[in-house]
């Protein structure tokens, strides 16, 4: 009993270690280690990036799957000698890392597509290329809001009391949600007060603050939440599985959302991960990537079908596009967490 | 009013028959030991009286009240296990006191109650061990004290005497017995020990295959068993086929073994009609001599070789060939301590006509 | 004095363990101890983790009330999910222990069937049970015993009945195998002295249990105060508890100090109730074995 009891102890102590401490997986090397994000935009990457590559080059890819905060951390981990040697991450993201000075400097013009590329999507100190646009939109149940909402304001409706999902301000679309708030009720990313009062008051209507993109999934399907901010590349593929939701921009204009493509510094196969960003940025990969993802292209040669075009931010949609200052909104998300926590969450 | 009364008791497992047709009758006071080997069904019959396992069939009384389907808990009787089966976590005083609390007795009265009944069993100043720290006998006498504690109307014994070593087994009969007799409760022993049982009880019933082979004091099941299985199932004995022969007298007849000798049997009913019998001799009560004994003293005397001789003390187990028929297995009284008739021998082995046990053949 | 060291090393047996405890070592403590320095350096957002020394981030957790009430949930969310998987899970294990015939196997398995689900399915499953719409809500609304649906989801209740689904198999193992310990004689003693069978379970079975109770208690709390995903999936980010504090402080925020602090925290409190369970235990076996 005595020695069950001390392995009891032992065996409890290691779940406790495990479970608090994250341990850092290890990649094999291969060819080019490319960290994307999981889901169907690693098996999108798959069928766009990864095979246009492979045939340009003949050379093989290994994918690595994760968020943009877990690549990362990784980054930061292996500082200087990274397991990946291109990364897929949100622009707030890559600009952290490349304040923390992990990033390689891209000499973009030497890209092959760089004509072609709106010239914004490039970082100006050559760290990473914002290859595609999303945004934080609105998702509603088409069944039963017959008429399509036009304004952030339709999500303060009573008549959605306990109908309606926020994202949790640690997940992209409660961020985005919370400035567009504040912005619509006359603050500015250095006074957020209006922002935070808006959403403290909202709270009581909230049936749940997902944390995890797909969690609503199930939500939309049973009719247990008819709208929600959203991402339309996420409504687009539950829409295409019979899920009743569809895509509405607000006309106060979705807020933008910039994806990128970095390489950490000291990665050994820099020309090669370079010609990775030729192939994600080429005409064709941008096209595939848009129809498969529903995702908005930078390259300006891209034409879309007329389905993809009503999903992904172009057009009117795209031209009304919000990007907050992605600078600021690093260095004040602590601080907005912290207030988020306090004042909405609690 | 008998302290317990079985009727026609029955249970079955399936398609194995446990208890059949079970009838008991117990006294106040008496000692009545259930004696069969294992499988007989005797624990069944224990457990279906404590209320631990409920009967297909018959009645129970206890004290004049129809308890079959009283629940266990509500029949006020004791039941010392084989195992003992004392509560670990709790010491001898609330092992003891366990059954007295549950009758919501005054925590005072409790207390007096539990020094008495170990002081009986002679454990007093032990009240604050634990049972692990207790050596066997310790452990069996404080299962007893707690069975006896709430003063029970019928105490059960389910061989609590078998984990116990040879030498402790005999003290503790002879205590148990005088404890049973001092505090005067009826008691229902199982045991798969026939001396054991015969040393203690007032009455035994002896079971086979969920049946009551006989009922009674021991003398008489020893002495006048009433079939074939209680006369070899109880002592030592030699037993033979034979068919009835002619009448020698009033008083004697005639047996002609299917080994080939002809033995003389005290005539009874039981061997009044002709035909094939079942004949059994105990050890002790064959002689062996040197000489040829006395006629008038051996009915039956037989000339043979000794093949086999055991001395265990104060008796010595021999095997002896006939030198025209079976052989005999004998017990003799250790009287001189010289080593008699050695292994090669010639002699001679006799015993009375009252010794030769004659039953039906029964089945074979 | 290597000579002392090997009789040493012999006499207790510890070489036995050494391959384990190297395993353990590498796997488990040393990236806890590797970690210990990260949680007191300073973190600037926007730049990263800085070079200084500092027990700003422990200073923070003290004395900030809202890491107090997330610690304070944690910490009564863990001890529910215990209690409640005690109640469930006693008499459960009590009736499989006890059970004599052949489907015990099958009910086994039934009991641990949640642990090899899929975490997805098994969201799914409570979705479809506990939502608004969902099964327990449909029958208490059509049997009138309620007029407006409960909330049995994204909300402490919800984390609460989610966690002891999960954890519940542990408990019922733990407690089984000390129940199967116990013989069958005690509980019969028990009964014919007088008790019932409730009485039986509280003066026998419970007492004698107490060792596998307690490694299940310890296991299920400190599985429920450690948990990650299904606090974030069933609880929500409204009911933080310090396992979703520390992956947003890492996952989220980048703010590796800050979360090596929390997780350090959380470390701390998980041996404190190892040891208090360790001791109380001790004394109890004492006369048991």
């Amino acid at each position: 009993m005595k020695t069950i009891n001390k392995l009891g102890n032992i065996s409890v102590m290691a779940l406790a270690a495990v479970s608090t401490m994250s341990v850092i997986s290890q990649a094999n090397a291969a060819e080019l280690v490319i960290g994307t994000f999981g889901g169907s935009f690693a098996k999108a990457t798959e069928a766009c990036h990864v095979s246009l590559f492979t045939k340009a080059t003949g050379e093989k890819v290994l994918l690595t799957f994760g968020s943009s905060v877990q690549h990362a951390a990784k980054i930061r981990a292996t500082k200087g000698n990274p397991e990946v040697d291109l990364a897929y991450m949100d622009i707030s993201i890559a600009k952290q890392v490349k304040a923390e000075g992990l990033l390689e400097k891209i000499d973009f013009a030497s890209l092959k597509e760089y004509g072609d590329v709106a010239k914004q999507a490039f970082d100006v100190d050559g760290t990473y290329v914002n290859f595609m646009t999303a945004a934080t939109v609105i998702a509603y149940n088409p069944k039963v809001i017959t008429t399509p909402p036009s304004s952030w304001s339709d999500l303060f409706d009573k008549k959605y009391a306990g109908r309606m999902a926020l994202g949790d301000i640690t997940g992209t679309s409660g961020l985005h949600f919370l400035l567009a708030a504040n912005k619509m009720n006359g603050g500015d990313l250095n006074n957020m007060d209006p922002g935070f009062k808006a959403l403290a008051e909202l709270k009581a209507n909230v049936e749940v603050f997902y944390t995890q993109a797909d969690q609503i999934v199930s939500l939309f399907e049973r009719g247990e939440v008819v709208i929600a901010p959203w991402y339309p590349d996420r409504i687009g593929s539950a829409a295409d599985k019979g899920v009743p939701v569809a895509v509405a921009y607000p006309k106060e204009g979705a807020v933008g959302i910039q994806p990128t493509l970095v390489i950490p510094k000291g990665s050994k196969n820099k020309d090669l991960a370079m010609r990775f960003m030729e192939a994600v940025l080429s005409a064709e990969g941008q096209a595939c990537f848009a129809e498969k993802k529903y995702a908005g292209p930078v390259n300006t040669k891209v034409t879309l079908s007329d389905k993809v075009s009503k999903i992904v931010p172009f057009g009117d949609n795209y031209q009304n596009l919000w990007y907050p200052d992605s600078d600021v909104v690093a260095k004040k998300r602590p601080e907005w967490t912290k207030r988020w926590q306090r004042q909405v969450n609690r | 009013m008998p302290a317990l009364s079985i009727k026609q008791l029955r249970k079955t497992y399936g398609a194995t028959t446990a208890v059949d047709s079970f009838d008991l009758d117990v006294a106040e006071g008496e000692f009545v030991s259930l004696l069969g080997p294992s499988g007989c069904g005797k624990t069944t019959i224990l457990r279906m009286v404590a209320g631990l396992i409920t009967p297909d069939s018959g009645q129970i009384v206890i004290a004049g009240k129809d308890v079959t389907h009283v629940p266990v808990h509500k029949r006020n009787v004791g039941l010392v296990f084989q195992s003992y089966a004392l509560f670990p976590h709790m010491t001898v005083f609330d092992n003891v006191a366990f059954g007295l609390r549950r009758n919501n007795l005054a925590e005072d009265k409790v207390k007096e109650r539990v020094i008495t009944v170990l002081s009986k069993v002679r454990l007093e100043g032990l009240e604050d061990r634990f049972p692990k720290q207790l050596s066997g006998g310790q452990q069996q006498r404080v299962a007893l004290a707690r069975a006896i504690a709430p003063e029970p109307t019928i105490l059960l014994l389910d061989e609590p005497l078998s984990n116990l070593d040879k030498q402790l087994r005999m003290n503790m009969q002879i205590e148990l017995k005088r404890l049973q007799r001092d505090v005067g409760v009826t008691t229902i022993f199982v045991t798969h020990d026939q001396s054991e049982a015969m040393a203690m009880s007032d009455r035994i019933c002896v079971l086979e295959s969920g049946k009551t082979q006989q009922i009674g004091v021991p003398e008489d099941l020893y002495h006048r068993p009433e079939n074939k299985f209680i006369a070899t199932f109880l002592g030592r004995s030699n037993s033979f086929t034979a068919s009835i022969g002619k009448s020698v007298s009033g008083k004697l007849v005639q047996l002609d073994l299917d080994e080939g000798i002809q033995i003389l049997a005290t005539a009874s009913d039981k061997v009044a009609s002709s035909g094939k019998v079942h004949v059994t001799i105990r050890h002790e009560t064959v002689k062996i001599s040197k000489n040829p004994p006395d006629k008038s003293k051996a009915l039956n005397r037989f000339k043979g070789k000794v093949i086999y001789r055991a001395f265990s003390g104060s008796i010595i187990d021999y095997v002896v060939t006939l030198d025209d028929g079976p052989e005999f297995l004998l017990e003799a009284t250790n009287v001189d301590g010289e080593r008699h008739a050695l292994p090669g021998a010639e002699v001679w082995i006799s015993f009375e006509a009252g010794a030769v046990l004659v039953n039906e053949l029964g089945d074979q | 004095m290597t000579n002392r060291l090997r009789i040493w090393l012999n006499a207790s047996g510890i070489g036995l363990l050494s391959p384990l405890a190297i395993v353990l070592l590498l796997a488990f403590i040393a990236p806890v101890l590797i970690m210990f320095p990260t949680s007191l350096h300073p973190y600037t957002p926007g730049v990263g983790i800085g070079e200084g020394w500092t027990l700003e981030n422990y200073v923070e957790i003290f004395s900030d009330s809202y890491y107090h009430e997330v610690i304070l949930r944690s910490l009564g969310m863990a001890f529910s999910v215990m209690i409640f998987t005690i109640i469930i899970g006693c008499p459960l294990a009590y009736f499989l222990a006890r059970m004599q015939s052949r489907a015990r196997n099958w009910l086994v398995l039934l009991v641990i069937f949640p642990l090899l689900l899929n975490l997805v399915v098994r969201s799914f499953g409570w979705i479809a049970l506990l939502s608004k719409h969902g099964l327990i809500n449909d029958v208490l609304l059509s049997i009138g015993m309620i007029d407006e649906p409960l909330k049995l989801i994204f909300n402490l209740t919800g984390l609460i009945i989610g966690m002891t689904h999960i954890f519940l198999p542990f408990m019922v193992l733990l407690v089984m195998g000390s129940i199967q310990n116990i013989p069958v004689d005690l509980e019969e003693a028990a009964a014919v002295l007088g008790s019932n069978r409730t009485r039986v379970f509280f003066s026998i079975i419970l007492p004698l249990s107490i060792p596998g109770l307690l490694s299940g208690s310890i296991l299920v709390f400190i599985l429920s105060i450690s948990a990650l995903v299904t606090p974030r999936l069933l609880g929500g980010p409204t009911y933080k508890v310090i396992s979703t504090l520390i992956y947003d402080e890492f996952m989220q925020l980048l703010n590796w100090p800050a979360g090596s602090a929390l997780a350090f925290v959380l470390t701390l409190i998980v041996l404190v109730v190892i040891w208090a369970t360790g001791r109380f235990s001790k004394r109890w076996m004492a006369h048991l074995t």
